[in-house]
């Protein structure tokens, strides 16, 4: 076994959709990569459409991070397989019952995109380990030509970091030739991040967001934009009367204003992904908010939570983001171990909202 | 070549000021985590990068090297060529159904 292609996932995926057409659907992304390669993701249940309740699942945004999409890919056969043969699902000890999984596909709807940058991804296995940006084409002022944007800075949510942050507190560039960090040319410049956003926009019934990237290995929830507050609820985002002071650790200049009840209960399904991980070999997931070294500026976790507040008339989407493993390319069979880990988190967290009753 | 690093400090302030400028890759998220009485993180780095931290090594920041990293090519090598699903084979996950 080895790490799938892109190629091998768009292939898998399609297989699955034609395998399970009872259960799932394949869903075509409206906008094509910067390349013009398909994206493509299955929508799982045994009802399915915008408004049913949906945890949506992407992975694949950073391209040298191989795991995730290889990982979710799997993730929807093993869920898939289970469902149509009426079992439950085990990885290592962890483990769904039949009656989980039944209820799972019977309340909700699982979105997953397993690859979102399929042109970072080829180009990360076919030219450059280390590539993680997309390969948007970005023309200097000087007539040169430098490639690539960090699809997780170029959200809209304090996307324009030199104006909402203080000096030097952000983990982002407006360099075009900055190699992991460049933040695009304005937010949601990239169709890749526009897909995303139109998951979230297409699916309406979403209230659970989960980014899969590698690795560290942690599961983070929001927010990365600074450290968290519940008594102040004018100190937020949108505020532009805190522009300049966001991102400093430490500081009560400013802190990101969060619910009370939100930021209790991702942290608690944050932690029952983590225990859930260490029941299949005993690995050690931290848990916590986004930002402890450096604040995040652009990242889809806090865009997806960033959208309830920036439009009232939208629902409420918790963010989380699980850092698997231990390595972004790992050999291949501690890769396998790792798609066992995230599989089971994955299969817990949505066991576990499949049997909180809708809001 | 490059290296895998763990740098530590007693506080998150320590540990920025130590980072600040540093060409280093922070991964996804520059995130530190508590071990101990120690904010720790890791960050991938070449020789001379390395060499010019270790110069600037003050105020308690520890530096230890997990490993270096596979080369490019060996990481190359793991990607097939070739479809594994063509013809209609259906994916497999890893779970056992029971």
């Amino acid at each position: 076994m080895s790490y799938l292609s892109f190629e091998e996932i768009v292939t898998g995926v399609r297989n699955l959709a034609t395998e399970y057409d009872a259960f799932c659907d394949l869903v075509t992304l409206p906008n094509t990569s910067v390349e013009a390669r398909d994206v493509l993701a299955l929508a799982l249940g045994d009802s399915r459409g915008p408004g049913v309740r949906t945890v949506v699942y992407v992975g694949g945004v950073h391209a040298r991070e191989w795991i995730p999409p290889d990982a979710l890919l799997y993730f929807a056969a093993d869920l898939l397989e289970a469902r149509r043969e009426g079992t439950g699902l085990s990885w290592g000890d962890a483990r769904i019952s039949a009656e989980e999984l039944g209820r799972i596909f019977a309340t909700l709807q699982l979105v997953i995109l397993p690859c979102a940058n399929p042109d970072g991804r080829i180009y990360s296995q076919e030219v450059d380990p280390d590539w993680r940006k997309n390969r948007a084409r970005n023309v200097r002022s000087d007539g040169g030509l430098c490639h690539g944007v960090d699809i997780n800075r170029n959200f809209d949510v304090a996307w324009d970091f030199r104006r909402t942050f203080a000096p030097d507190a952000v983990s982002a560039s407006d360099d075009p030739c900055n190699k992991y960090l460049y933040v695009g040319p304005e937010a949601a410049s990239e169709p890749e991040t526009a897909n995303i956003v139109w998951l979230l926009d297409h699916f309406t019934g979403t209230g659970w967001y989960l980014d899969i990237h590698s690795a560290v290995p942690a599961i983070y929830h929001n927010w990365g934009l600074d450290e968290l507050q519940s008594d102040a609820p004018e100190m937020n985002f949108l505020n532009p009367a805190h522009d300049g002071q966001r991102g400093i650790a430490g500081d009560a200049l400013y802190r990101e204003f969060i619910e009370p009840a939100d930021a209790t209960e991702m942290a608690r399904l944050s932690r029952l992904m983590a225990e859930e991980i260490r029941k299949v070999r005993g690995d050690d997931y931290a848990v916590s908010a986004s930002f402890s070294l450096y604040a995040t500026s652009g990242a889809s976790d806090d865009y997806a939570y960033s959208r309830h507040r920036a439009d009232t008339g939208k629902p409420k989407v918790l963010g989380f983001t699980m850092e698997c493993g231990h390595a972004f390319q790992p050999e291949f069979a501690e890769a396998e171990e790792v798609m066992r880990e995230v599989s089971a988190a994955l299969a817990r967290f949505a066991a576990e909202v499949s049997s909180v009753a809708p809001a | 070549m490059s290296k895998k690093l763990r740098v530590s400090a007693e506080s998150i302030p320590d540990l920025r000021d130590f980072l600040a400028g540093a060409d280093v890759d922070m991964g996804c998220r520059p995130v530190a985590v508590k071990r101990g009485d120690r904010y720790v993180t890791e960050v991938i780095s070449d020789d001379d990068e390395l060499a010019r931290l270790g110069r600037r090594r003050a105020g308690g920041v520890r530096i230890e090297v997990l490993e270096e990293m596979p080369s490019a090519a060996r990481r190359l090598r793991m990607v097939p060529s070739g479809n594994r699903f063509a013809g209609g084979v259906v994916p497999r996950g890893y779970g056992r159904k029971e």
